[in-house]
């Protein structure tokens, strides 16, 4: 590296938009924390990265035993429903909570180090994203086994994801650049998740909410994020616009803010420590 | 160009500390309910200017607090000042996080490639400087085992290894001598002393009065944030004793 590198403090981006170009410099770092944070988790394992495809599917199993003769009416092909339910909540809560705990970890760095604070958080992401991708294999399988309709309307699905991972993303971001100053908050996000888990269609039908309730699903970001995925993969069709247009502006809405407030509070998280 | 590799204009650091540590969310509510929540200003570096020749090496003393880790901050681009401006030219090699990045469930050779990630080099960069970072470390034999089952001496050489194997142009050695044995220290001397003679900065930051003597041709000495004195290393010392013997002040707060 040249000597005519020169840093002026004067001359910087405002924080917000620097977190966004330095992480282009930290590609690789990003690749290697996901990389890492895939393996790691299971390297003392007996079943390794199977795991990210068994806890899903035995999820299911089990919601399946339990519900299919309840919503089996309503909801044939009852497994297909549920788990393409299940990896839309599991992509939300595993994102947000494992962006707090890859921060906690970075966090020993961020006083001493210049790194791009957000390649934390963002490295949460890309693990779920990879860990979504994994999981269609045995959801595609099963589809095929209970005669699933196929249609073009899958094609569709890169769109709703992507919002997907930039709500989530949100949520992480704001959520991880709290948890350092409050360690009691990953505690109350994980009784939010599991509240909020049960307030979304991922296991019943949406019928069974009674009209005086519904309002819950209208103001609930990952129900019409939810229909936006379901809706291709179970139904085979596309999604009501407008459940796409709300998906896409909580997205927008969460991801920008969040962003914001991360990339305003790093240069605290660097005075912490 | 320039002929200098840090230059500090009058530069001001705040720090917002809460009152008291408030670690809880809970807490927090609380006391913003109460109305007891209570943040003060605290002026890490007041009004600081600094110089620092290309090929200087400058011995930074202070008491506990009068702020060299702030100062080092800054320089490593870590936090921006308040007020005041920055300027450094260069690579700056954080000597100060030795080991901050590693993974313990990983094995010595991804390790290298993540702590380096870390300081910003690419893959490919790494792979092809990848043999002479493990032969420095001297861990040729356990390279491919899990960090975990490093000795702390092991982890001190691999870190040290890893950040300074790209000579960087400038060098911030805060206290992290002390690793390995007594073989491993000296080569590692010995390695600074050639970025030294290459024409590298060098920052010391050190509370030993023969460290700083051994290594720096100048001194500067800190207290409550302001620079008291700048000058020969004999003389910067000699002030930092006068200020050890004084009692302590409280911290500059407002």
């Amino acid at each position: 590296m040249s000597g005519a590198f020169l840093y002026d403090s004067q001359q910087q981006r405002h924080p917000v938009i620097d977190a966004w170009v330095e992480l282009g410099r930290f590609r690789d770092l990003l690749r290697m924390l996901v990389g890492l944070s895939l393996t790691v988790r299971y390297k003392r394992s007996l079943l390794g990265i199977a795991w990210t495809l068994l806890n899903p599917l035995l999820h299911m199993l089990v919601l399946s035993v339990a519900f299919s003769t309840l919503f089996g009416d309503r909801l044939p092909r009852y497994p297909v429903y549920v788990l393409a339910g299940l990896m839309v909540f599991e992509f939300f809560s595993q994102t947000t909570t494992f962006a707090v705990n890859q921060l906690t970890w970075g966090s020993a760095l961020l006083g001493r180090v210049y790194v791009p604070a957000a390649v934390f958080p963002l490295s949460a992401v890309g693990t779920s994203l990879v860990q979504f991708g994994i999981t269609c294999i045995p959801l595609l399988l099963i589809m095929l086994f209970l005669k699933n309709p196929f249609s073009w309307a899958l094609l569709f699905l890169p769109l709703p994801v992507t919002l997907l991972a930039v709500l989530s993303l949100g949520f992480g971001l704001a959520l991880a650049a709290l948890a350092l100053s409050f360690n009691d908050l990953v505690n109350m996000w994980g009784v939010l998740l599991r509240v909020w888990y049960f307030l979304t269609p991922v296991m019943y039908p949406e019928s069974i909410i009674p009209p005086s309730a519904r309002w819950i699903l209208v103001a609930n970001p990952l129900h019409h994020l939810l229909i936006c995925i379901r809706d291709p993969i179970y139904l085979g069709r596309l999604p009501d616009p407008h459940h796409f247009v709300v998906s896409a502006v909580w997205s927008l809405v969460v991801g920008l803010v969040g962003w914001w407030y991360f990339s305003y509070r790093r240069f605290e998280f660097a005075l912490q420590v | 160009m320039t002929n200098f590799a840090i230059c500090l204009e009058d530069v001001w650091l705040k720090y917002r500390v809460p009152e008291e540590t408030i670690r809880s969310f809970k807490e927090f509510v609380i006391r913003r309910v109460r109305g007891t929540l209570g943040f003060k200003h605290f002026w890490a570096l007041q009004g600081l200017n600094l110089e620092v020749a290309k090929g200087e090496v400058l011995g930074v003393v202070g008491r506990n607090g009068a702020g060299k880790t702030s100062l080092m901050k800054l320089i490593s681009r870590v936090v921006r000042p308040t007020k005041g401006r920055v300027r450094v030219v260069g690579r700056v090699a954080p000597l100060l996080g030795l080991g901050a990045g590693f993974h313990d469930e990983l094995t010595g050779r991804e390790n290298i490639y993540l702590a380096s990630a870390i300081l910003g080099f690419s893959r490919e960069d790494v792979s092809r400087r990848f043999e002479r970072i493990v032969s420095f470390a001297e861990l040729e034999d356990f390279i491919d085992r899990p960090l975990r089952t490093y000795s702390s001496g092991m982890r001190a050489r691999l870190g040290f290894a890893v950040a300074t194997d790209v000579p960087p142009d400038i060098l911030i050695l805060d206290e992290v001598l002390a690793v390995g044995d007594a073989p491993f220290q000296e080569k590692c001397k010995a390695r600074i002393r050639q970025f030294r003679e290459n024409g590298a900065t060098v920052l010391v930051v050190s509370h030993h009065a023969s460290t700083i003597q051994a290594l720096c041709s100048r001194a500067i000495l800190l207290d409550h944030g302001r620079l008291l004195f700048e000058g020969p290393v004999a003389e910067t010392l000699r002030k930092y004793q006068d200020i050890l013997a004084q009692p302590p002040m409280s911290a500059a707060a407002s």
